[in-house]
This record gives structure tokens, C-alpha cells and sequence, in this order.
């Protein structure tokens, strides 16, 4: 998992969030209940990544329509987003990182200051056989460009900050108007903890991902674990008719969060034979009419995908491929081929016909054991084939504040619908979920 | 001149379905047709109830397996278990899967299979579970899916009669 937990402050529809997520999250709600304000959250952390964070308000509207209409700025605004990766060493290892960021809004006007911007990283110590010696958290934060780097809570056995970090590696400074969010990696040091070992000779158990060692300077750098930051979030909203209408030449290799590079994307991937395997092997499950695809390059250096279906020898060009059938191919390389390790798919149901949901769904679940998956949608039938516990109910409480329940089907007067056998997607479409 | 026939199959989920509609039907294809694989365990008992009352209500050119897996100890009381969720159900009717389909799919591979695959050669497969599966799955699939897909892409039905009590008596009781 990338992300468990999710909370907001004074964030368009949301007056106060706060929610856990799992591998997969199914997100549920009626027409303008604030699926989309959710999911901007993860549009707006990304852009001020990507583009910073003037860029990032304006992107979204600006602040007006960053905050909450209602609560305006009366009120700070404020994310904070809790990343599980755990990495390290057996002395020393990270297991929560937590970063939150609030802006404090002018009275009038657009104005905004940069109120916080912390970076928690708890973490855990052990001795030789693995028994945990000590605990603590490391807090980074940033006041106005200025970092500063302090132990939060700790056991009474974890060693001093001298020991985790030293602050001759993190940078004093922040680069002018940029957040801890961008920041990759801090470099912590090991030899506090080896001289607190005693003389055992310690071993180390580097993980590749996030740690670079030089023994025996013992010395390593520890990323930050924001790679799902790092690589991107996709936001996939496939656009059939863009997919057919578009000529990928010169495009990027990842999947573009519409589609449009779609042909040259599986050309990339049906060029290994164990890539050809797994999304022919994919596709065909899903769309059982399909055999085969191919990606032909025309005269003009441009991809055509084609597809062949299992009536005919010939191959159909793009254009000729029903839009249910473009976005469920789509679907199949976003959860299966995207390098990323946090996808949100919006609607990935549109144009596909209710039997082929339960196989959506179940490839949404396979999927989800390698990459976290948050999906929206309308769908009663993908209400229906998803696990209980993957569903998050979006509603709007009598002021217009959005609210997220987590497993609604948990809930008592759910329950009792559910014992006299009305489906769980009845109740949905009928919008009972929310009473 | 032959009256049209139809076979419809209610099957526990999408994977049960996948393995039907791809070593099954083709199996009834003689016989039937129109040869339907369903799903039950996410419909309402009464939506079910009623496609098996219809289904079996004099209509001579129609009939149904019902599928299921081994949830409890023995035969019997799974398909105790099935009559009491769904009256309709002519116990005759049903057809239990031991343990689980993931133990139906494993058993389609044959020794050059395997080898190729990678896995582990299987005398048979009665005990496999769904999590014994997952356990088995090659790291390069990475996908429970994918893998299925692979397995019945190149389906040895004769080994899997050999290898799986279950699907063997499935095969025989139905004269396939």
C-alpha cells in the first residue's frame, strides 16, 4: 500500500476528512456528493509537486474554490497524508512517514501564507536479534525556508537525534518556494546505533528501494518514501473517442491519464514476450470476445492499435472498436503495466455492459496486490461484485459538508436491509446507503 | 426435429465462471444449445431461486448444474448448506468442488507444463486451496489472474481427470 490514510481541513466540499485506505478503494456516492473533490486532493498534492504551489491553487480554481465555499478563510486549510512504506535497516527502520501542509488564508482578497509544512518520520530501532530497542519519531519541518529537524516522541531507549541524523547532511535551506513535499531523500547516519550495540558485528538488510549503503563509511541515504509522489498519481479518465481519433507519434511511454497514447503504450509492452503474454492473457479475460491485438505502424511513422475479435480472421482498426472495449483495454494497462504504485481510475465502468463488471471488479482486486487502486463510480453492479470491505460511501451531510464512511454495509441500519436480502447495490442506487 | 436446448450453469464467482465458460462449455456443446455459466454468490437468494424454479418448471429442453465449493466437511452437508440458502435446488443438481476452482485450474497442468512453469508437479490437487494456489503462482505472473488465463490456454483436460477426484466424478457423472 502507498497511502493509509488520508485527512483534510477546509478542502472544497470537505470540512473536515478523515479517512484510511486499503489496497483497493471503491469510492461510492451520489452526483456532486464529492468523489471528485476527494480525488482532488491527490490532484492537488501531485501539481504542487509537479508545478508548485502557486500553480497548484490555480489549477484547482484558485483559492476561492480551493477551500470550502461555506467555511472560506475563516478557517486554515490543511492536508496531511500518511505513507506506510516501510524501509530501512534492521537497526533503524522507518515505518510511517507522515507529511502535512496548511495554509492560512487573508481576510479578503487571494492572499495566503504557508502556515505548515512537517515531515514526521517514526521509526524503530533494534539489536542484533531483531528485538526492538527503542522508538521514535523525526520531525522535519520548514518555517519559511528554513529547515528544522527535531525528535518527536520517543521511548526512553531510543537513541539522541545525533544519532539518527546529522544535521550536517539536511540542507539548511529550502530552494525558494519549495516544500518538505518535493524533497527526496535526507541522509541518516547508522554509527549511533552501531556503538550502542555493543560489539556484535550488526547485520544489515538494505532495502534496495529506498536505501543506498557505503560500507564501511556507514552512511546511507534514506528516501522519503513519497514514490508514489515521485512517479506520479495518475488520474485515469479514458476518453474513447480521444483514443480513437488521436495519431501517437512522439509521446511519452507511460499511459496518459485519457488513453491517447494507448496504441503506442501496448505496442511497448506486447514488444516483450512475457508483456504480450500477460495483457493478452488480461484482456482477453476481461473482453472474452477479444484474440488478439496488434499495434501497426503506418507510413506517416504514426500507431494504429487493431484488434481481432474471435468472429472474423481480420483485424479491426481503432476507430471501428466500441468505446466499452477501448476503455476496458485502457483499464487493463493502467492496473496492470503503469510503473506507479498509486493509481485513481474514475469511472473505469462507462460503456461496459453489467456482465463484464464482476470480472472489472475482480481484476481491480488482482491488481491491487502490487499497486494501491482508488476507483470512483456510479456503478450499482460494481457495488455489487466488490468486496464489503473495499466500498467508501461519499455523502453530503444537511450543510453540504462531504463525509466519508468507510465499509458502509457495516453500518447497523444497513445491515438489517442486508439480513432481508435487499442487495447491497439496491440499497445504493436507491440511495439508502447514506441513512 | 431436436427441440432447442438450453444448459445454464450457476457458478460461486467470476473465476468459477472463467473456467466453466472456457473447459466446461465447450464440453456441453454437443449436447446443448445455448449453454449459460452464471454467478450466484453475489445475487439474492430469491433472484436465484426464481431462475432455478423457472428453469426447472416442466421445461423439459432446459436444465442446471449448480456449482459450488467444499465449505464444509463433507459432500453431503455442503449440499445441505446449498438447499437450505436455495430451495429450488434439486439436490441432484448440485455439484461441489473440492476443495476450491483454484484446485480444478492446477490440475489442467501436466508434468511439461509445470516444468515450463515452473511449479511444482502436483499428484493431485484435491487439497489445493485458494491460498495454496496464490503460494504456487509463479513470481513472474504477479497477477492470479494472468495466471489462470495461462493454465487454460494450454489445458490438459485428461490430466486434470487424472489429478482432481472432483472433477473427475463431475466428468463422469455427466458423460463427458
Amino acid at each position: 500500500m502507498a497511502i493509509k490514510r488520508i485527512e483534510a481541513k477546509n478542502f472544497k466540499s470537505f470540512k473536515k476528512l478523515g479517512v484510511n485506505l486499503g489496497d483497493l478503494n471503491i469510492l461510492i456516492g451520489a452526483n456532486a456528493s464529492g468523489k471528485s473533490n476527494f480525488v482532488d486532493i491527490f490532484r492537488f498534492l501531485r501539481d504542487i509537486k509537479s508545478s508548485g504551489l502557486e500553480n497548484a491553487i490555480s489549477l484547482q480554481g484558485g483559492v476561492e474554490y480551493l477551500r470550502n465555499l461555506n467555511v472560506g478563510s475563516s478557517e486554515e486549510l490543511s492536508l496531511e497524508v500518511v505513507f506506510d512504506h516501510v524501509f530501512g535497516i534492521n537497526t533503524i527502520r522507518i515505518h510511517e512517514t507522515i507529511y502535512k501542509f496548511a495554509i492560512k488564508f487573508e481576510d479578503t482578497g487571494s492572499g495566503f501564507k504557508v502556515v505548515e509544512d512537517r515531515l514526521t518520520q517514526k521509526f524503530s530501532m533494534s539489536g542484533l536479534r531483531k528485538e526492538i530497542t527503542g522508538s521514535g519519531e523525526i520531525i522535519f519541518s520548514n518555517v519559511d525556508g528554513k529547515i528544522g529537524v527535531t525528535l518527536g516522541k520517543h521511548s526512553e531507549s531510543a537513541i539522541g537525534l545525533d544519532g539518527i541524523i546529522s544535521s550536517f547532511f539536511v540542507p539548511e535551506n529550502l530552494p525558494h518556494g519549495a516544500f518538505l513535499l518535493l524533497e527526496a531523500s535526507f541522509p541518516y547516519i547508522l554509527q549511533t546505533p552501531l556503538n550502542n550495540m555493543g560489539n556484535g558485528i550488526p547485520i544489515y538488510d538494505f532495502d534496495s528501494r529506498f536505501a543506498k549503503a557505503s560500507f564501511p563509511d556507514i552512511l546511507q541515504i534514506l528516501q522519503i518514501p513519497l514514490d508514489s509522489m515521485d512517479n506520479g498519481i495518475p488520474i485515469y479518465d479514458f476518453e474513447s473517442r480521444i483514443v480513437k481519433n488521436s495519431i501517437p507519434k512522439r509521446v511519452k511511454a507511460e499511459l496518459e491519464e485519457n488513453g491517447s497514447n494507448l496504441a503506442v503504450v501496448v505496442k511497448n509492452i506486447m514488444e516483450s514476450e512475457d508483456g504480450k503474454r500477460k495483457l493478452l492473457n488480461l484482456v482477453t479475460y476481461l473482453l472474452d470476445f477479444v484474440v488478439d491485438l496488434q499495434v501497426e505502424q503506418r507510413m506517416d511513422k504514426s500507431f494504429l492499435l487493431k484488434l481481432r475479435e474471435r468472429y472474423s480472421e481480420k483485424y479491426l482498426p481503432v476507430d471501428l472498436i466500441s468505446d466499452g472495449t477501448i476503455d476496458m483495454i485502457a483499464l487493463t494497462v493502467a492496473l496492470y503495466f503503469g510503473k506507479e504504485s498509486l493509481a485513481i481510475i474514475e469511472e473505469p465502468d462507462r460503456g461496459v455492459h453489467p456482465h463484464l463488471i464482476s470480472r472489472a471488479v475482480h481484476m481491480m482486486e488482482d491488481a491491487s496486490s502490487n499497486k494501491q487502486i482508488i476507483v470512483t463510480t456510479h456503478s450499482p453492479e460494481v457495488v455489487k461484485y466488490a468486496n464489503l470491505d473495499n466500498l467508501l460511501l461519499i455523502s453530503r451531510d444537511k450543510d453540504g459538508f462531504s463525509s466519508i464512511t468507510p465499509r458502509p454495509a457495516e453500518k447497523e441500519t444497513v445491515k438489517i436491509f442486508l439480513e432481508n436480502e435487499i442487495g447491497i447495490e439496491e440499497l445504493y442506487a436507491d440511495s439508502l446507503l447514506e441513512m | 426435429m431436436r427441440m432447442y436446448s438450453r444448459l445454464f450453469i450457476f457458478v460461486e464467482g467470476s473465476t468459477d465462471r472463467e473456467f466453466f465458460e472456457k473447459i466446461v462449455v465447450p464440453m456441453f456443446q454437443e449436447r446443448y444449445d445455448y449453454v449459460k455459466v452464471e454467478e450466484w454468490a453475489q445475487e439474492r437468494k430469491d433472484k436465484i431461486n426464481s431462475y432455478i424454479k423457472t428453469i426447472g418448471s416442466g421445461n423439459r429442453n432446459a436444465n442446471y448444474i449448480f456449482v459450488t465449493d467444499m465449505d464444509k466437511p463433507c459432500v453431503s452437508a455442503q449440499k445441505e448448506t446449498i438447499k437450505k440458502r436455495y430451495k429450488n435446488v434439486d439436490e441432484s443438481k448440485i455439484l461441489v468442488v473440492c476443495k476450491e476452482i483454484e484446485s480444478w485450474y492446477l490440475a489442467l497442468l501436466n508434468d511439461d507444463r509445470c516444468e515450463e512453469l515452473g511449479i511444482s508437479r502436483l499428484h493431485t490437487t484435491d487439497d489445493v486451496t485458494k491460498e495454496r494456489f496464490q503460494e504456487l503462482t509463479p513470481k513472474k505472473f504477479g497477477s492470479e489472474v494472468d495466471f489462470m488465463r495461462e493454465i487454460l490456454r494450454t489445458a490438459d483436460i485428461e490430466t486434470a481427470k487424472r489429478k482432481n477426484k472432483s472433477f473427475r466424478y463431475f466428468v463422469k457423472e455427466y458423460g463427458l
